[in-house]
C-alpha cells in the first residue's frame, strides 16, 4: 500500500504542474522576448492571449518584468511561489536537494523582485535551475513512491499547455501513453484515458478533471 | 559572565582562528536555502521566519553530561511515575505530598482521563528539560520541564549536519558526541510504544511555527506526517486516509498538537486541526499517542515545585539536579514572602508558556506591580515567583567577525523507550536584546548547536 493521503497526494501532483508551467513559460518568455526586439512586437500579447491572460507592454524590457513580476496569476513568480509552497508541505516526501532546488530558485525571486529589473540572462540562468529540479527526481537508484505523483503533474500540465498554445493534440497524445502507464502504477482501477474529442475545451477539461477522478479517489 | 571563557573552548578557538570567515557564510546561506524556519504570528500575519541561529556551539564536558544525563533520567522517571499516579491511584495526593487542591484546580489535570492505560506505562516519551548554568556556584539549574509538545530538536541536528560537511576540521579533531542517531532514536521509541500499525507524525499544518521540524523528523523517521484531516477513526481504530481510499492502521502518533486541538470532541470544540474521535482511540488502547494526554499537569509550572518532592517520593533517592528556589503563591508564607519582595523575583503566570506572562519584578513600574500583586492576592494558584538566576552568557559571533555576548539556556532532550536516554545535545537558545533574560524562540531569540564531549580519559 503506498501511505500517501490525499492532500499530500494533490500537493505533489499540483508541484509537478507548477515546476513544468514555470519551464515553459520560462522558455516560452525567453523566445517572446526575442521575437519583441526586432521581429513581432506583438508576439507578447499574442502568447498571453492563449492563456486568456491580457498583457500590454511598450518595450521588451517591460515585457520581460512583466512576465516575471507584473501578472498576477500568470507570472512566474507566482508560478514558482506555488511550486514552492507545495514543495513545503511535501518536503518530507521530497529528495533533500530537489527540495532546495526548489527553494532556491523561490529565494532567487524573491531577491531578483527587490532589486529590478532582471535581464534575459538572469532568466536564462533559472532555466539551469529548473532542469536541474527534475534531474534530482531522476537521480535516485530506487523510485520514490512519490515521484508518479509528481510525473502525473507535470506531464498532464505539459498536455494542457500543448493544447492551449500550440493546439497540438499530437503532442499531447504523445504523452497521454506515458499519463496512462502512471495511472495504472497509483491505482489499479485507473480508468485509461483517451482523447478523440476535437472540441479543445471538452479535452482540456478531461485532461485536467483526470487526476481527481481517478487517482485520488478517497473522500 | 562569559561561559565561552573556560578553558573548555580553547579547543574550538584555536581550529575557529584558522577558519575562513567565507565558510562561516557559507552556512548562513545553506541554512536559508533549507528553509529552516521557525515561523511566528504577529499581529494576526504569519510570518515565514528563518530561526536566527549562531555557528558558535555550547559545550558541554563529559563530566557535566554525565551528570546531567544522571539528573535527566531520575527526573523524567519520576514525573512519569507522578503522571501514572495522578491518573489512577493518586497516592502522593493522598500522602498529602501534593496538596490535591494543588492538582485538581489545574486546567492541565484531565480527571475525564483517569484510570486511561497507557502503552508500557509510558507517558513522557519525549521531554525536554530547560536549564541554565548559575554563574553564581557553577551548577546548572532546571528552569522547566516541557513534557506536552516540546519542540526544537531539529534545528541544532540540522546545524550539526551542515557543520559536520562545513567544518570537519572540529569533528576530526574534537572529542564531539554523535548526535546525529536522533531520529533513529525516535523510531525506536515510536516502535516500541506501537500498539499495531504504522507511525505517524501529526502536525497542525504548514502555518505551525514548528512545521520544518515535524517535516523533518518525519523525513528522517520514516514516520508519515500527517495532518488531521488525513486521520479518521472508524470502530476505536485510528487510520491513515490514503489517496484511493484505502486504509492504513496508526499505532504510535507523535503528535504535535496540544491536548486542547486534539480531538475536537473530547477538548475544544473549535479544533479544526485535530482528529475527531482520537481521545477515544487512545482510551480504548489502540494508539499509544506520543506524549499522553493530560500531561500538562506534571510540567504546570506550579507543579515543577514539587518535582523534587516526586523524586523522593516515588524514588527514594535525592535529587540530583536543582530547581530554582521557587515561592508558591498558594502557600501563605510564600506568598506574602513575594508580595514583600517582588523587586527581587521573576513572576510567572502558570497558564502562560513560551516565555510569555513571565515578568520580572525589577522592571515593573508601581502601578505594574500594585496589579501583579492584585492579580496574585485574587489568583493565588495562577502564579509561582523565582529568584533571579544569574546565568552565564555565551559567545556569538556576528556576520562581520565580531563576538558578542549573549544570555542562552539549554534544552536537554530526552526519549523514553525500552529506556530513558538522554540525548547527547541539545538547543542552546540566547536572547538577542544584551537586556534580556527571555530566550524562548516564540520571543525572537536565536539558537546554537549543543557540542558534548565525549570522555577520553
Amino acid at each position: 500500500m503506498i501511505l500517501i493521503s490525499p492532500q499530500t497526494a494533490e500537493n505533489l501532483y499540483w508541484m509537478g504542474r507548477y515546476i513544468q508551467r514555470a519551464e515553459t513559460m520560462t522558455r516560452l518568455v525567453i523566445q517572446s522576448f526575442d521575437k519583441i526586439l526586432d521581429i513581432d512586437p506583438d508576439e507578447g500579447t499574442r502568447l498571453y492571449a492563449k492563456m486568456g491572460v491580457e498583457l500590454i507592454y511598450k518595450t521588451p524590457q517591460e515585457f520581460l518584468q512583466k512576465s516575471i513580476f507584473g501578472l498576477e496569476y500568470a507570472s512566474l513568480i507566482y508560478t514558482i511561489d506555488n511550486a514552492r509552497e507545495n514543495a513545503i508541505v511535501t518536503r518530507s516526501h521530497l529528495p533533500n536537494r530537489m527540495f532546495s532546488r526548489i527553494n532556491a530558485l523561490y529565494l532567487k525571486y524573491q531577491n531578483a523582485k527587490e532589486t529590478l529589473p532582471v535581464s534575459i540572462f538572469w532568466l536564462e540562468s533559472t532555466l539551469q535551475e529548473l532542469d536541474a529540479i527534475w534531474g534530482n527526481l531522476e537521480l535516485s537508484l530506487v523510485e520514490a513512491k512519490e515521484i508518479p505523483f509528481i510525473e502525473f503533474g507535470r506531464i498532464t500540465e505539459r498536455m494542457d499547455l500543448n493544447i492551449r498554445l500550440y493546439n497540438s493534440m499530437e503532442a499531447a497524445l504523445f504523452d497521454l501513453e506515458k499519463l496512462n502507464l502512471l495511472g495504472f502504477k497509483l491505482t489499479p482501477h485507473y480508468k485509461k484515458l483517451s482523447l478523440s474529442s476535437s472540441n479543445i475545451e471538452k479535452t482540456l477539461k478531461k485532461i485536467n478533471g483526470l487526476y481527481y477522478g481517478t487517482v485520488i479517489t478517497a473522500s | 559572565m562569559t561561559e565561552s571563557q573556560s578553558p573548555l573552548y580553547d579547543g574550538f578557538k584555536e581550529i575557529l582562528k584558522n577558519i575562513d570567515p567565507q565558510r562561516v557564510k557559507d552556512v548562513l546561506s545553506y541554512m536559508r536555502t533549507e528553509a529552516i524556519n521557525f515561523n511566528l504570528f504577529k499581529n494576526g500575519a504569519f510570518i515565514e521566519r528563518k530561526f536566527p541561529f549562531d555557528v558558535i556551539p555550547r559545550i558541554v564536558s563529559a563530566d557535566e553530561f554525565a551528570y546531567l544525563d544522571k539528573g535527566i533520567q531520575q527526573r523524567i522517571f519520576a514525573l512519569n511515575l507522578f503522571l501514572e499516579d495522578i491518573y489512577s491511584d493518586q497516592k502522593i495526593l493522598k500522602d498529602g505530598i501534593i496538596p490535591s487542591e494543588f492538582v485538581f484546580s489545574s486546567k492541565a489535570f484531565l480527571p475525564e482521563f483517569m484510570n486511561t492505560p497507557v502503552s508500557k506505562n509510558i507517558r513522557v516519551h519525549i521531554s525536554g528539560i530547560d536549564l541554565v548554568k548559575n554563574s553564581v556556584g557553577d551548577g546548572w539549574v532546571v528552569l522547566e520541564d516541557n513534557l506536552r509538545v516540546p519542540s526544537g530538536v531539529s534545528y541544532p541536528l540540522s546545524l550539526r549536519m551542515l557543520t559536520r560537511k562545513v567544518f570537519p576540521e572540529f569533528f576530526e579533531k574534537l572529542p564531539i558526541a554523535t548526535v546525529t542517531d536522533y531520529p533513529e532514536l525516535l523510531l525506536k521509541t515510536m516502535n516500541h510504544v506501537n500498539t499495531g500499525g504504522i507511525n505517524v507524525i501529526l502536525t497542525p499544518g504548514r502555518y505551525n511555527s514548528a512545521f520544518y521540524e515535524h517535516s523533518y523528523l518525519a523525513k528522517q523517521s520514516g514516520a508519515i506526517l500527517a495532518t488531521g484531516e488525513d486521520l479518521v477513526v472508524e470502530k476505536d481504530k485510528l487510520y491513515l486516509k490514503t489517496y484511493n481510499g484505502k486504509r492504513a492502521k496508526v499505532g504510535a502518533v507523535y503528535r504535535r498538537l496540544d491536548d486542547d486541538a486534539l480531538d475536537p470532541i473530547a477538548f475544544h470544540p473549535d479544533s479544526l486541526i485535530g482528529v475527531p474521535n482520537i481521545a477515544q482511540v487512545y482510551r480504548a488502547g489502540n494508539v499509544a499517542l506520543m506524549n499522553s494526554i493530560g500531561n500538562g499537569i506534571a510540567d504546570d509550572k506550579g507543579i515543577y515545585y514539587f518535582v523534587p518532592h516526586m523524586i523522593r517520593y516515588y524514588m527514594n533517592e535525592e535529587p540530583i539536579l536543582q530547581n530554582a528556589p521557587t515561592y508558591l503563591a498558594y502557600f501563605e508564607k510564600d506568598r506574602q514572602h513575594i508580595l514583600q519582595n517582588m523587586r527581587t523575583l521573576v513572576i510567572k503566570d502558570v497558564a502562560e508558556a513560551g516565555g510569555y506572562g513571565v515578568v520580572f519584578g525589577c522592571n515593573l513600574s508601581k502601578s505594574e506591580r500594585q496589579n501583579l500583586k492584585d492579580a496574585i492576592i485574587a489568583e493565588p494558584r495562577r502564579f509561582i515567583a523565582q529568584e533571579v538566576i544569574e546565568f552565564y552568557d555565551i559567545e556569538c559571533l556576528a556576520e562581520n567577525g565580531d563576538f558578542f555576548a549573549r544570555k542562552a539556556d539549554l534544552r536537554m532532550y530526552s526519549l523514553f523507550g525500552e529506556n530513558i536516554t538522554v540525548w547527547p545535545g541539545g538547543l542552546t537558545r540566547f536572547t538577542m536584546d544584551p537586556n534580556s533574560y527571555i530566550v524562548n524562540s516564540s520571543q525572537g531569540g536565536g539558537f546554537k548547536d549543543t557540542w558534548v564531549l565525549k570522555d577520553t580519559k
